[in-house]
């Protein structure tokens, strides 16, 4: 509070950022959590809340370049650009001062998640956090096993995706240990003789290192392995790349050379088709060829991360369900050290550190989603909440460096878990396209990195972008599609217990029904129907019979049934299913339980 | 027949263009196609077949012999690419000489569409032609009016020989005005309606440009553009939109054309737009060609060669064009007149760009054919030049109407719901354009066909595709968002117009992503549809056992159904988008199986699979697809829909 100067300034301008004709008037507050807007123009209200800790800078311009006032541009981390124009300097000199401080917390204790409080109660919040496991999930996989006692792994290819740091062998240092630690990642895997390790980084990076003691692993000392280096740049090199596309976003008007030599200059796709590119081999290497990788960077907390998590969804389909997409983020970034704090710059800190490797991690799915449309069961939105949150500081998975950080900061006991958040509102992120026994959904996948499949994600970068016509979403044009097909679903089952009532009274009458094909109906489980142009035939020709008596089916009679029939009825295309089951029974399950099923897809896969 | 030197070679291979991989085949030349049958082998149980029809080859390219063979690499205008390699170089060259005589015709009578009989009679033809009507579609816009006429004066091609005989001109423009007018346009083409918006009473007229020079004056021109503007109550002027670069109208002054001096027209609103000609749009798609052919592309290279050759630049301005005229007409309700230089390559892009954004006719199938009848072929776009289709002058050829399909299918990708069509039906009209397999788009103008008695010898491709709509379908189709959205606003920001991978990638299948959205659309709305009808059946046994259907307690439950019972009531969605047409339960099946077996792996096909370039297009082409990408929630893509049929010419001529 006290670093609030001035907290309501009115008569104050939100210029539009692709139309500025279209720009609103209203009330600018400042509030603890949130800076809010309120435009009250023709009786409407309308409320634009930007919270602080996802603010990532704030600028004035001089007032000269605009007459109206001081003009104030603020970046948020989520790629909201909003410009305030406020007509007395002074004001926009203390608004200023305020939403910097309020946007760069000193300390954890500062963050909104030890302020946020959403009406639960104290257990409701403890089983938030009991809702992702991780040692079910290396059950799922099926570990420990005889072979291997912890560390990540995938149960049906015997080969092992493991993750580490830079060897520190500078020029010729060599740890009998660690050789002697490949050689037990090797054997753990009996069927391949070899282990690739790959170097994530460009290999001027990884000899630069060596002149610091540390390095990479020379392929004379351990035996059996086979080095590789993948060349995704550093962080530092991220950053910039990040930058400079966000710059290309925020141009006024480009046109299409402006637009197109910005992307190729910012190098933005080049980066990210880099980690596709990484994942895409060691996917290959574990799946195809049947070898274990050992994967690092320089620290083993930024590219490693982001290769063995997007090689996790290549390879294993539960990664790209809503629940396995939750357990995976928890495991190769918050649970192995990615430096969240750090990167996502969420107390005030060394801008050095800040790099945007999980937003990559993000565009790296959404790129595969594009191209496997119905392999995954999360949708574009799931991705974009996601990102929004690791930034929002709301809640507390996100905060800190690493596990032990966040148990002296007590997360579990003092925040809120974002993981039941999205589970309880799930629905908003399914993908209505999702096809869970699609034989390529069942596999691993095999996406393709020509340039040309690599789009600009329009959906998080410019997203806040107004002004433009209402974007149409094919996704809930099929989702209503689904929605009305249930109710209809519900209405049949209710006209079918109608017409199996009446049809019962007039059973004892004749006994014409017995042998028609529309007998079925009798019966209590609906799904055994034939099409519907069978019994439709049926009906139009034994449907000569007068209308006699109507008993009176009262509405909530109805109700009761349609809502018996609707739960055994499954009439979902996907995966309803699992809506009702929980993660804790998804990770129990494995996805290649089935042999016979598998193998039908390796069949699939050796053909290519 | 007597081009032929050497009818069947064997042991030819045919490489694939972005990978190691080759298959072993026997090839084929007959009088119209180049066939390239598979070798069967052990695996595979049945051969490829690649058809490639002779007028669809661009160019055919002997390259120095290599220790494998002798190379033939072929390009086509469909952007297909062959590299065959014979072992024996006479066997090359007799090809190649026999290749190059049969893909250069020299008169039309050669052209295929003459010699193509899908077994149909006299009368079957006749009605095929008689499915586009564009006097029919005048009416439906409200012309004849009472400010407009149908005119006369064009009866005999004698004021322009290269305008349809039919044209509408405002009530006032009297003979003499049109001849005069006429007189001082390039090629004769003066101002004609072209569209007119009813509801404002605003109208889109075309022309070619005036033969202003630098001072020269026409007063029956200037009285003809005052009375399109005096037709128009709504609004005190008109825009005139030059389509062309400011620089390139200058220079056509000193030719003694240019345009139009807004000092000696009284009212109007004189506005450049700025898109470039013929020659800049023929190069910039070779360029666009290269780079995408190019083999192990990198990202940068990539995007710095779509910057470079400048081709989503072209389109972008073809489409603010269009933008800029559909806001003028249906927002300012003013009335516009369109040129270029002659006034039908860019001018028919931007009319019929425009029209389409104005009004949803224009977005379903047969509109659009209605659409491409009128803007296009009617009007004089230089089909036979600008396509190739005799061997004429290399600087006529000029992706025009490509670019412009190019600009509705980044329009589908913006507005999923609002077209009737899919992709496949923009990629089929493709195909055909450049086929001259059916009559619609040989020659050059409406008169020109005429004299080829196009009509009594040839077939209409409209009726073709027409007859196998069900395969053109869009199942996002929302004939609602139409009726809410009748005018299109989309946005031209860059990031909207992408790489058209179907179009220009359309034969390599290793470009494609393999994923389908297709039967899982399908799936969807098939259970839906089920559940309709099965409703309905339910709810009339309600009836007839005396029970009125109660309405469950969500009253909009059931939109369709309560629609049927009020024929005036708008459908929420198409009754039928694919699956309500009479399709067998057996032929689903069937396809079902096909789309799996596609999606497994699009390489490995074991149908006996005939791509017949030409004619049966969506069925080979779905075949040899694979599974698409479907980017559901940018935009979607269609995949052709349900209906597999065997048709074509490979099964009728053969």
């Amino acid at each position: 509070m006290e670093h609030i100067r001035l907290p309501k300034v009115e008569q104050v301008k939100l210029l539009d950022q692709v139309a500025p004709r279209k720009s609103r008037v209203g009330t600018l507050y400042l509030t603890a959590t949130h800076t809010i807007f309120v435009e009250s123009e023709d009786g409407q209200r309308h409320e634009t809340w930007v919270l602080h800790s996802l603010v990532s800078s704030v600028e004035k311009q001089s007032p000269s370049s605009s007459p109206s006032g001081a003009s104030l541009m603020v970046h948020c981390k989520n790629f909201q650009l909003l410009q305030f124009v406020i007509p007395e300097e002074q004001d926009c000199q203390d608004i200023l001062l305020s939403l910097r401080r309020l946007s760069q917390p000193e300390s954890y204790e500062e963050l909104y998640c030890f302020a946020y409080k959403p009406n639960v109660d104290e257990e409701e919040r403890q089983r938030e956090w009991d809702f992702l496991s991780l040692t079910s999930e290396y059950k799922r996989m099926g570990l420990p096993n005889p072979h291997w006692k912890l560390s990540s792994a995938n149960q049906h290819y015997e080969a092992a995706v493991c993750r580490s740091s830079q060897p520190l062998s500078g020029f010729s240092a060599r740890c009998l240990e660690d050789e002697q630690m490949l050689g037990a990642v090797l054997r753990s895997n009996p069927r391949s003789e070899v282990v690739y390790v790959v170097d994530t980084r460009p290999k001027l990076n990884a000899i630069a290192n060596r002149a610091a003691g540390k390095g990479y692993e020379n392929e004379d000392n351990y035996s059996n392995i086979k080095f590789q280096f993948m060349g995704i740049e550093n962080i530092h090199v991220m950053r910039n790349s990040q930058q400079k596309m966000l710059e290309v976003c925020e141009l006024r008007s480009p046109s299409m050379s402006d637009f197109l030599e910005g992307l190729e200059n910012s190098g933005w796709l080049k980066h990210i088709k880099a980690v596709l590119d990484a994942a895409a081999f060691i996917s290959k290497a574990v799946a195809e060829e049947g070898v274990s990788v050992l994967v690092h960077c320089s620290d083993g907390w930024d590219r490693t991360s982001q290769v063995c998590s997007v090689a996790s969804v290549l390879l294993d389909p539960h990664y790209r369900t809503l629940g396995g997409f939750m357990v995976l983020i928890e495991k190769d970034w918050i649970s192995f050290g990615h430096k969240f704090s750090h990167r996502c710059n969420h107390v005030d800190g060394d801008p050095k550190e800040v790099s945007p490797i999980i937003d990559q991690f993000l565009e790296c799915v959404w790129q595969l989603s594009e191209q496997f449309p119905c392999a995954f069961e999360f949708n574009e939105r799931f991705l974009i909440t996601i990102h929004h949150h690791v930034y929002s500081c709301q809640f507390g998975n996100f905060i800190g460096n690493n596990q032990k950080e966040r148990e002296q900061l007590g997360i579990q006991k003092r925040t809120h878990s974002l993981w039941s958040y999205l589970w309880s509102n799930r629905a908003d992120f399914i993908n209505p396209l999702y096809r869970p026994n699609h034989s390529q959904t069942l596999g691993a996948l095999r996406p393709s990195t020509a340039p040309h499949c690599f789009k600009f994600w329009g959906g998080l970068y410019n997203r806040f972008e107004r002004g433009v016509h209402p974007r149409q979403s094919v996704e809930d044009c099929l989702r209503a599609i689904r929605e009305e097909t249930e109710q209809l679903e519900e209405q049949l089952a209710s006209h079918k217990q109608k017409i199996s009532k009446l049809e019962g009274q007039k059973w004892t009458v004749s006994n014409i029904f017995d042998k028609s094909p529309t007998a079925w109906i009798f019966t209590p489980d609906l799904r055994l129907a034939n099409t519907p142009q069978d019994y439709t035939s049926c009906f139009l020709t034994s449907g000569t019979r007068a209308a006699e008596d109507s008993p009176d089916l009262t509405p909530p009679d109805l109700n009761q049934t349609s809502n018996d029939l609707n739960q055994t009825s499954s009439f979902n295309t996907s995966n309803s299913s699992d809506h009702e089951s929980g993660v804790a029974d998804l990770s129990a399950q494995s996805p290649f339980s089935e042999d016979g099923t598998r193998d039908s897809d390796e069949a699939a896969n050796s053909a290519a | 027949m007597e081009h032929i030197r050497t009818p069947k070679v064997e042991q030819v291979r045919l490489m694939d263009r972005f990978s190691n991989k080759s298959t072993n085949g026997t090839l084929y030349l007959t009088a119209t196609h180049l066939i390239f049958v598979e070798s069967l082998n052990s695996s595979s149980t049945a051969a490829q077949e690649i058809w490639i029809l002779h007028h669809h080859i661009a160019s055919a390219e002997k390259l120095s012999l290599t220790t494998t063979g002798c190379p033939l690499v072929l390009h086509c205008r469909n952007f297909r690419l062959v590299h065959f390699v014979f072992p024996r170089e006479r066997d090359c060259h007799d090809i190649y000489s026999s290749l190059l005589r049969l893909l250069r015709p020299v008169s039309y009578e050669e052209l295929y569409a003459f010699s193509y009989n899908p077994k149909q009679n006299d009368q079957q033809r006749e009605e095929g032609w008689q499915l586009i009507d564009l006097r029919a579609e005048y009416e439906r816009m409200g012309v004849p009016c009472d400010q407009w006429q149908l005119t006369d004066v064009n009866r005999d091609f004698k004021v322009c020989e290269t305008y349809p005989r039919d044209l509408y001109v405002p009530i006032t423009a009297s003979k003499p005005i049109i001849v005069g007018s006429s007189k001082f346009r390039s090629k004769g083409r003066f101002p004609v309606l072209t569209y007119f918006y009813q509801e404002r009473k605003a109208a889109v007229c075309r022309c070619s440009q005036p033969l202003s020079g630098f001072s020269a004056r026409c007063l029956e021109d200037e009285s003809m553009l005052q009375s399109i503007s005096k037709a128009n109550h709504n609004s005190r002027f008109i825009y005139v939109m030059d389509t062309r670069p400011k620089l390139n109208a200058l220079a056509n002054r000193a030719a003694g054309k240019g345009y139009e001096n807004e000092d000696n027209y009284s009212n109007i609103r004189f506005q450049f737009v700025g898109i470039e000609n013929i020659h800049v749009m023929r190069s910039s798609l070779q360029k666009l060609l290269e780079v995408i052919g190019t083999r192990s592309l990198t990202m940068s290279d990539y995007l710095v060669g779509l910057e470079g050759c400048g081709w989503l630049r072209h389109i972008k301005a073809v489409v603010d064009a269009a933008v800029f005229l559909a806001q003028a007409v249906t927002v300012e309700g003013a009335s516009v007149l369109v040129h270029c230089s002659d006034g039908w390559d860019r001018t028919a892009q931007v009319c019929a760009l425009g029209s389409l954004l104005m009004d949803p006719y224009y977005r379903t199938v047969k509109g659009f054919m209605v659409l491409i009848e009128k803007d296009w072929i009617s009007f004089g776009h230089k089909f036979a030049d600008r396509c190739d289709q005799l061997d004429g002058d290399p600087k006529e050829v000029s992706p025009i109407f490509t670019q412009f399909l190019e600009c509705v299918w980044q329009l589908t990708e913006q507005f999923p719901q609002a077209f009737e069509y899919s992709e496949w039906f923009l990629l089929q009209i493709h195909e055909h354009v450049h086929s001259c397999q059916y009559g619609n788009f040989l020659g050059n103008n409406e008169r020109q066909r005429e004299e080829l008695q196009l009509k009594e010898r040839t077939h209409s491709l409209w009726a073709f595709l027409f007859g196998e709509k069900q395969n053109y379908l869009n199942p996002f189709y929302n004939p609602t968002y139409n009726e809410e959205h009748p005018v299109l606003e989309p946005s031209t920001l860059p990031y909207h117009f992408k790489f058209w991978r179907n179009m220009y990638h359309q034969f390599d299948r290793s470009m494609h992503p393999r994923q389908s959205i297709l039967k899982t659309i399908l799936t969807l709305k098939e259970k839906h549809d089920k559940a309709e009808s099965t409703l309905q059946a339910l709810e009339k046994r309600l009836h007839q056992l005396g029970v009125t259907p109660v309405v469950s307690s969500d009253p909009t439950a059931l939109p369709t159904r309560d629609q049927r019972s009020n024929p005036k009531a708008l459908p929420p969605r198409p009754d039928s988008i694919i699956l309500g047409a009479p399709v067998s339960h057996k032929e689903e099946q069937r396809l079902e199986e096909e789309q799996e077996e596609v999606g497994e792996e699009a390489l490995e096909s074991n149908d006996s699979e005939r791509t017949v370039e030409g004619s049966s297009g969506t069925d080979s082409r779905k075949q040899s697809y694979g599974e698409l990408e479907g980017t559901y929630n940018e935009m979607a893509k269609e995949e052709p829909a349900v209906v597999s049929l065997e048709f074509g010419v490979a099964r009728m001529t053969c």
